[in-house]
């Protein structure tokens, strides 16, 4: 029977077990370095296939142009102004949203047993939406904002069309041709009230926005000989079509496929990892500060406004802002709401129609022209540059607020 | 009785706020209620400021304080001592309701403030504003805990609070408390410097200016020394001492020396009871029970 200081002491004297440690140990930093190097080279292959067959067709023309069936001059300006058009929205729509749930959480622990339960309530829910598919919210939006499950539209029995039980910012017009070919418009009240018939007096605006009356020639009726009378007559067999104008504050209920159903839908996406991340923020601010401004008579309100709020904002912008530039990337729950649609022009109001950048790629990367194969790297590029600079300022923003 | 309540409750609030009133109407600097010139007038009372009866405290099913019955003295310091864990910081957090914040802690009995004119509140009650509570009863904790802004914008954030106060007397203000913690020529020339720059010491004065700066009547302080060295440990001690001439100090301490160096009356805890309380030369020299001998002379805790 050895001793145990004998074991030891050959357990120590024997070299060959050492220099087998210092073998696996170097053969693990070789593990580490491949599979490192995996995940760079992945990435290398990415950026190099993307860049060597995209970068010859960035330009300024393909920035500002609009979506082309030539692949030589189609552009991304639409995509792009999609692209900042529901970020923008959707930031605005979630921050105050994420942030104001975060408090509740973290900040307001109910001590009543209702408020207790919904507190547990919620907590639980967030933590398990976070790990819901994006394109299941895409179904939720297309049923809750686009439709609004149909509860919120009226429907026409005699046009079978449906439109929306409340529109602000926008006017109907009936369009009718006058015997000279120009185009008079006659204001509507309603998007669903019957098409105008043509009578003498109507008032109406030109397309040089002139307020004009307007003038029938009835059966029989001989055409005017001058040009001004010519500009303000119309056939009595005249039939109007229907134009809508909107202004930038157009706003209607249901949504429809708008720029604000597309952001209220990333809304859901990303709302539960900016929850999260601001939880996690305000869960970082030391208790002893909390303590030091409700010791003084602070009421909560005035606790979480003037100390804890402002000390978890750098943690709070960064989750944000991540969270933001994921949902840039996210094509599947806008495809959802808007579709892969051929739009040429920019949005202008919450209510237009919309695509975005990631729907521009995936559209044209489906296609079988390898000219569009070239332009969809080229706004991947873009797509790219744009992440990149969101994650750079939220890199800033951690850098600059956090605490000494 | 609902009625009665609440008419206890509205004197108390306007007492509460009196101090703000005055300090919002007075033009002037001598008109203010926490001006050092009124020191003297407090001085002559020694009627009881905070009083228990039969107060017990659990926190959920574990009974942190039984039977409590204890009077605190107006204007002058009381000191809390005892082994770890024996109720004395949780009794202390209770006197302004801090223990709002946990969610389990609970208790009964009764724990009256006295308001100047013997008119008695028993803050456990539900309907307590703990605001204005908090602003009569002032907190000191244990690890200094200045917000992460600038030396005068710690002081000033207890004022902006509460009152509506015009910047030139905002400024006066800062200032009075500043000196009336001992801190105001170490930090006159860095006023707008952030106050996490001072040192453990400093920032310790520089709460005790920040919870006296709302003309608190009570100041609760919850080991305040037990994070600084012995050289600012003596300096809060004299401030402590200077203090109390003017409001009713309560003190949690482990340390026998401090104790008996800065207060007029002791307590001394055992288990959640109250062992013995009395003057503080009486504990330290002739105390009645043996536990408290063992304590004090180190024998134990």
């Amino acid at each position: 029977m050895k001793s145990l200081e004998n074991v030891l002491k050959e357990a120590f004297q024997e070299s060959k077990s050492v220099s087998r440690r210092m073998l696996a140990a170097e053969a693990f930093h070789w593990v580490c370095r491949i599979t490192a190097l995996c995940s760079v080279l992945v990435l290398g292959v990415l950026l190099y296939t993307v860049l060597s067959k995209g970068l010859g067709h960035l330009s300024w023309s393909f920035l500002t142009s609009s979506p082309h069936p030539d692949p030589e001059r189609a552009g991304i300006w639409p995509a792009l102004m999609g692209t900042f058009w529901t970020c923008a929205a959707c930031g605005v729509l979630t921050l105050p949203i994420g942030i104001g749930t975060a408090i509740f959480l973290e900040e307001l622990r109910p001590k009543n047993r209702m408020m207790r339960w919904l507190h547990a309530l919620v907590q639980l829910n967030i933590a398990n939406l976070a790990g819901v598919p994006s394109v299941v919210y895409g179904i939720v939006g297309m049923a809750a904002f686009v439709s609004m499950f149909g509860l919120m539209e009226r429907s026409d029995k005699e046009q079978q069309s449906k439109h929306s039980i409340f529109e602000v910012g926008s006017r109907y017009f009936d369009q009718f041709l006058t015997v000279n070919d120009a185009v008079l418009m006659v204001p509507v009240v309603f998007h669903s009230s019957a098409d105008t018939v043509p009578q003498d007096g109507l008032a109406a605006i030109d397309l040089n926005g002139n307020r004009v009356i307007m003038k029938v020639i009835k059966k029989g009726q001989s055409i005017p000989a001058s040009d001004a009378e010519k500009a303000v007559s119309v056939r009595w067999t005249e039939t109007p079509g229907r134009v809508h104008k909107q202004t930038w504050y157009h706003f209607a209920v249901p949504f429809g496929r708008s720029v604000l159903a597309g952001s209220l839908t990333l809304m859901l996406v990303i709302l539960p990892v900016v929850i999260i991340s601001s939880q996690e923020a305000f869960r970082s601010v030391p208790p002893s500060l909390r303590e030091a401004a409700l010791g003084m008579g602070a009421t909560s309100w005035q606790a979480v406004w003037n100390v804890t709020l402002p000390a978890a904002v750098p943690g709070i912008m960064t989750g944000s802002i991540l969270a933001m530039s994921r949902a840039i990337g996210e094509a599947a729950p806008i495809m959802m709401i808007s579709g892969v649609v051929f739009i040429t022009r920019a949005p202008s109001n919450l209510m237009s129609v919309f695509t975005v950048l990631s729907l521009q790629i995936y559209d044209w990367a489906g296609r079988h022209d390898a000219g569009f194969h070239a332009i969809s790297s080229a706004a991947i590029i873009v797509l790219l540059f744009l992440l990149l600079f969101f994650n750079s300022i939220a890199i800033v923003i951690r850098q600059k607020f956090s605490l000494p | 009785m609902n009625t009665i309540l609440s008419e206890t409750r509205n004197s108390l609030t306007t007492a509460f706020s009196s101090p703000a009133s005055k300090l919002e109407s007075s033009s002037s600097r001598t008109q203010l209620r926490i001006d050092p010139q009124e020191e003297s007038v407090k001085l002559e009372s020694s009627s009881s400021a905070v009083i228990f009866n039969g107060f017990n405290a659990w926190y959920g099913d574990f009974q942190a304080l039984t039977d409590i019955n204890l009077q605190i003295p107006r204007n002058q310091v009381t000191a809390f001592i005892g082994p770890s864990g024996c109720g004395k910081s949780t009794l202390l957090r209770w006197i302004n309701r801090m223990n709002d914040t946990v969610l389990s802690a609970r208790a009964n009995g009764e724990l009256l403030i006295v308001d100047g004119e013997d008119s008695k509140l028993n803050i456990l009650e539900r309907s307590i504003d703990t605001v204005s509570l908090r602003r009569k009863v002032g907190i000191v904790f244990q690890k200094p805990n200045p917000f992460p802004k600038s030396i005068y914008d710690n002081v000033a954030f207890g004022p902006r609070l509460h009152f509506k106060i015009a910047r030139k007397q905002l400024d006066e203000l800062v200032e009075w408390s500043l000196r009336k913690a001992a801190v105001w020529d170490e930090v006159k020339d860095r006023l707008h410097k952030p106050a996490l720059g001072l040192s453990g010491g400093q920032q310790q004065r520089l709460c005790i200016a920040r919870a006296i700066a709302i003309g608190p009547e009570i100041l609760l302080m919850d080991e305040p020394c037990s994070a600084l060295d012995p050289a600012s440990t003596i300096r809060i001690e004299d401030l402590i001492y200077e203090l109390c001439k003017q409001y009713t100090i309560v003190i949690v301490t482990h340390n026998m020396q401090q104790a008996s160096r800065c207060s007029s009356q002791t307590g001394f805890f055992f288990n959640g009871e109250l062992i013995e309380c009395g003057a503080t030369d009486q504990i330290f020299t002739r105390p009645a029970s043996k536990k408290t001998e063992d304590y004090v002379t180190g024998k134990f805790g």
